[in-house]
């Protein structure tokens, strides 16, 4: 009987033991399991936490201008980190902390008794602030050299240059669109870490890739910067504009060569600003140009040969009807030949050169010019404008657009356009970067000028500038524009804004603007003034020539540009009268040339007057019916004449 | 007792081994948690081989008591031991929200560690007493629970849950062995169930370790840390391991890595290798536990025997179980290996009595002529 209990026992001791070895089993089981199937799962936690890959960025590149001046460039500037399990007296340290750093102490606390390895207080801080802290020698409390992007000329060409993140990443501008470059690849520095986040002296380990940041110089000439931003400040703080940008281009190449904008920023403390004032708006923003779109409108109409140089129009004393609508001058011109039309801005003169080129044709050589497309400058956030599908295009549309509303296109568009005026017809691709370099100079990447293709003919480009000269000289809108001692060609523009509220042109919102290139027959300088919102006069001939003779004068003198020799101003004023209440015989355009003998003139439009003025010299009979204007002519034009040709010209009176 | 002292010599020798393979990990896992708090790295080694040395004395002497004297002392070592347990309540030294230790002089002592040998002792006079009555309930059962009950009950309160869990598993296997009745076993195991479950989930502490336990991925950083980095360190390991002392989950990311955790640092730092010796060691040492409890001359040998081996088995299993995620954080170290000096000196004590009944077993066996395989030295 004990015998058979002690077997029991035995028995039971035995399951016991049993137990005991399937839990060695599971063990083991798990122990393999852990060590072998899971390894590497295993081994990459491990690591991650073992390991900190730091991304200390290299000194970004830096910003130079085209005469390797520095723009914006990085210097190193301490950052301050806390490992929270080493700091001791938490509550001491945060309050003292906070004091030199000026911060809430509770702000710097929940750091400090962050259950994480690493965490930043501040970066970024002043040099006394942080040999203060240091001084404290509080345990657990570090500074780590991070660079700081730094630019030299506060707000100069702020928006061209963009800034930068804390980290420091390129957020706008240029500094967005090279980061690539700027940036350059961050030394990735692997550091052994134990759990309190503190580096492991005998694992500190790998500096592998070390590629330089390239810099970047850029076509933009700080002088010429200088001399726009200074010119534009001046000009804002007289006009009380609410806004206002300044370009100057090479017209030859497309190179930017200052790019200015108000209201601004400063790049070196871009947190004070808001987006609005941070944009590129000369990339970024569209707007009706007004009449400084005429100049296009000239350039079209000659290159479509819808029109002659000697050709005039009827300003129909400042009322215009098209359809229903009525298109108003800022003035009652009577006769206009074609120069005028763009020397007094007659939106009138440029409807009917509208209308005779049609929408389709208007729309193509626009969009020739580079309008309603990107123009390829390379800048962050570039918009296209607006061009209307030709075909939806109302005849009024037509007017509208020949004298730049209804159309919005961006400033930097404009200046593009107006280059290839100035260089004989040549649509450049406008770019800002000259070349990438790398740390000792060597060039990584350069950039050439671009044609994108031709839009005008160099004949077109010429009477174009002819015409514009016009603008500058005595009695046009632009005198104001006019540099001493060189021919300036311009155009002056006011557009009217449209009322957001009223969905209408306002009469109280312009914008007023000018642009041209001096010396005129030799371009070097394109340069486009535009003034948002003027409180006073909004006139571009006003407000804005005098911004762009004042940047053109300077430039022109800092570049050594020698000045044109102007005999004399041979064409000066030939046409005191061109007021509507003259008389129209004083109206008549004395420097309208007569057509060579022989060919037939183009006299559609021109009032009988005129058309016989024309035809003056040649010996041909006239034979007309009707009053008014020429509305059909025979032979057409560009026929030849020989002596004695009939031609029969049929008139009516203007609708 | 002969001039030829004979015992378990493999129980001594894997005792030697897995205390001395302790002292080299404590300094492994301590060096630089001591440099760094206590400016001195060897403060953990020193202590750790302090008490070795004091603990192999201790087993020694113990090796030469009669284990029949502890049938006499079961009363009075219960009575020291309950005695201790109300002290630390009383005046114990709270460490991390627990109240574990006692100090004497320079000497800091943790009675619940006592107490686990007590309470075998105990439990092998007590049923070695009762015999068969064991299987009645008001005069087995009953008794049997309402001694140990007291002392677990006092152990909850210090708090240190995970002991007292144990020496309730060591209870319901020694009752099991003696041969009371399963239902009675299993009842209790109902009765405590949602005692259970009440002192999981009115613990924060303790509800998480459970969560994390039960999805430890969840949240890596926060209650599954302790965890996960167990699971990192062992895994990381691989085969072979990282090398002696080169491991770097103990450089703070594995919370207590010379005590609880230390199986985790085995594993990181010589691989899979290491933690299989550590495991094949603690299944030897159960094996030949087993068989001293099964050799043994007389009915108390046989508790006693299988009480100590249980209490040596059982911790080591928990706690490698513990760090392999195979079961929720306990509190408990492993045996011989992990820093702490009231658990190495009872374990060496424990040891002592079991090689004290090997000898027994041996002689017995010797006089039945029954082989015995085992090495015996004198």
């Amino acid at each position: 009987m004990r015998k058979k209990q002690i077997n029991w026992l035995k028995f039971r001791i035995f399951l016991i033991f049993f137990l005991f070895f399937i839990c060695f089993v599971l063990i083991l089981l798990r122990a393999l399991q852990l060590q072998i199937v899971e390894r590497e799962n295993l081994q990459e936690l491990a690591a991650r936490q073992h390991q900190r890959i730091i991304e200390l960025v290299p000194n970004r590149g830096t910003i130079f201008d085209r005469n390797l001046s520095v723009m914006a460039e990085s210097t190193e500037i301490e950052s301050l980190y806390t490992h929270p399990r080493q700091v001791k007296n938490v509550r001491q340290a945060s309050r003292k902390i906070a004091d030199i750093l000026g911060m809430n102490p509770r702000t710097i606390e929940r750091k400090l008794r962050s259950q994480r390895p690493f965490e930043w207080l501040q970066r970024k801080i002043l040099p006394a602030k942080a040999e203060k802290i240091r001084e404290l020698e509080i345990e657990g409390i570090n500074f780590l050299k991070e660079s700081q992007r730094y630019y030299p000329n506060g707000w100069l060409a702020a928006n061209l240059l963009g800034f930068v993140g804390i980290d420091p990443e390129g957020l706008e501008g240029l500094e967005f669109q090279h980061d690539r470059y700027l940036n350059g690849h961050p030394h990735r520095v692997l550091l052994g870490l134990d759990a309190k986040g503190r580096e492991i002296i005998t694992e500190l380990l790998v500096v592998p890739t070390d590629l330089p940041s390239y810099s970047v110089v850029l076509t933009v000439d700080l002088n010429i910067q200088y001399i726009v931003e200074k010119a534009l400040t001046e000009a804002v703080k007289k006009t009380r504009a609410r806004s206002a940008m300044a370009l100057v281009m090479e017209p030859q190449t497309g190179r930017i060569l200052a790019m200015a904008i108000r209201p601004t920023f400063n790049p070196n403390m871009v947190r004070n600003y808001n987006g609005d004032v941070i944009r590129n708006r000369v990339i970024t923003d569209a707007f009706e140009p007004g009449s400084i779109f005429k100049v296009f409108l000239l350039a079209i109409a000659l290159e479509e040969k819808v029109t002659q140089k000697n050709e005039i129009f009827y300003g129909h004393n400042g009322r215009y009807q098209i359809g229903k609508e009525i298109i108003h001058d800022h003035k009652r011109f009577g006769w206009l030949t074609l120069e005028k039309i763009i020397k007094f801005s007659s939106n009138i003169g440029a409807s009917q050169i509208g209308l005779r080129l049609g929408a389709e044709k208007l729309d193509r050589h626009i969009r020739d010019f580079g309008f309603g497309a990107r123009t390829g400058i390379n800048l962050p956030g570039e918009a296209k404008g607006i061009v209307r599908n030709p075909k939806s295009l109302s005849e009024v549309g037509v007017a509208n657009t020949a004298f730049g509303q209804g159309i919005s296109v961006t400033a930097i568009q404009l200046i593009t356009a107006l280059s290839a005026i100035a260089n004989g017809g040549n649509l450049m691709r406008p770019y800002v970067v000259d070349r990438i370099i790398d740390q000792s100079g060597n060039v990584v990447k350069s950039f050439t000028p671009e044609p994108r293709r031709r839009c005008i003919s160099l004949e077109t480009s010429q009477e174009v500038t002819r015409i514009m000269k016009a603008v500058v000289e005595p009695g046009g809108t632009g005198t104001e524009a006019a540099v001493p001692g060189y021919l300036v060609a311009g155009k002056t523009g006011t557009a009217q804004k449209i009322d957001p509220l009223l969905k209408k042109y306002s009469n109280e919102n312009y914008i007023g603007s000018f642009m041209g290139f001096v010396p005129a027959d030799d371009p070097r300088l394109v340069i486009l003034v535009i003034l948002d919102e003027p409180e006073k006069t909004p006139y571009g001939g006003v407000i804005a020539a005098p911004v762009f003779k004042t940047i053109a004068e300077r430039s022109l003198q800092y570049l050594n540009v020698p000045p044109t020799e102007v005999t004399a101003s041979p064409r000066v004023e030939r046409s005191p009268n061109y007021y509507p209440r003259t008389k129209r015989r004083e109206s008549f355009p004395p420097d309208i040339a007569v057509q060579p003998d022989g060919v037939m003139p183009n006299l559609l439009g021109l009032s009988m007057r005129n058309a016989l003025g024309r035809l003056g010299k040649s010996n041909v009979e006239v034979q007309m019916s009707g009053r008014g204007l020429v509305v059909k002519q025979k032979p057409p034009p560009g026929s030849r004449l020989k002596e004695g040709t009939v031609c029969y010209l049929r008139l009516r009176p203007p609708s | 007792m002969t001039d030829r002292f004979r015992f378990d010599f493999s129980i001594l020798l894997i005792t030697l081994i897995l205390a001395g393979f302790g002292i080299v990990m404590v300094y492994s896992t301590s060096a630089i948690l001591a440099a760094d708090e206590l400016k001195d790295s060897f403060y953990f080694l020193k202590k750790q081989a302090l008490f070795a040395t004091g603990g192999v004395f201790l087993m020694a002497l113990a090796m030469r008591i009669n284990y029949h004297l502890w049938q006499k002392l079961a009363y009075p070592i219960l009575a020291v031991s309950l005695l201790l347990l109300t002290l630390v309540l009383v005046s114990g030294t709270e460490a991390s929200g627990a109240t574990r230790w006692l100090y004497v002089g320079p000497l800091s002592f943790q009675p619940s560690e006592l107490s686990k040998l007590a309470l075998v002792v105990f439990l092998s006079y007590f049923l070695t007493k009762k015999g068969a009555k064991i299987r009645t309930f008001q005069f087995g059962f009953l008794p049997a629970i309402l001694i140990p009950g007291a002392m677990i009950l006092l152990v909850i309160h210090q708090p240190d849950f995970g002991a007292a869990l144990f020496l309730g598993i060591i209870v319901m296997l020694m009752l099991f062995a003696a041969g009371t009745r399963l239902s009675y076993i299993l009842s209790m195991a109902l009765i405590a169930a949602p005692v259970v479950y009440y002192l999981i989930v009115k613990v924060p502490y303790r509800l998480h370790r459970i969560m994390s336990y039960l999805n430890p991925w969840n949240d890596p950083q926060g209650t599954s840390f302790q965890l996960v980095q167990s699971l990192v360190a062992f895994g990381g390991g691989g085969i072979f391991g990282s090398g002696l002392g080169q491991g770097k989950q103990k450089l703070f990311f594995l919370p207590a890595p010379h005590t609880d955790f230390i199986f985790s640092v085995i594993g990181e730092e010589i691989g899979l290798i290491g933690a299989l010796i550590v495991l094949g060691l603690f299944l030897v040492l159960c094996i030949r536990g087993i068989r001293v409890s099964l050799d043994a001359p007389d009915e108390f040998g046989t508790y006693l025997g299988l009480g100590i081996t249980s209490l040596i088995s059982l911790q080591a299993i928990i706690n490698m179980a513990v760090v392999l995620g195979l079961l929720p954080t306990k509190g408990l170290t492993l045996p011989f290996i992990s820093y702490g000096g009231t658990s190495l000196v009872v374990s060496f004590v424990s040891v002592g009595i079991l090689l004290n009944i090997s000898s027994h077993a041996l002689r017995g066996a010797v006089d039945r002529n029954v082989g015995f395989s085992g090495p015996g030295r004198s």
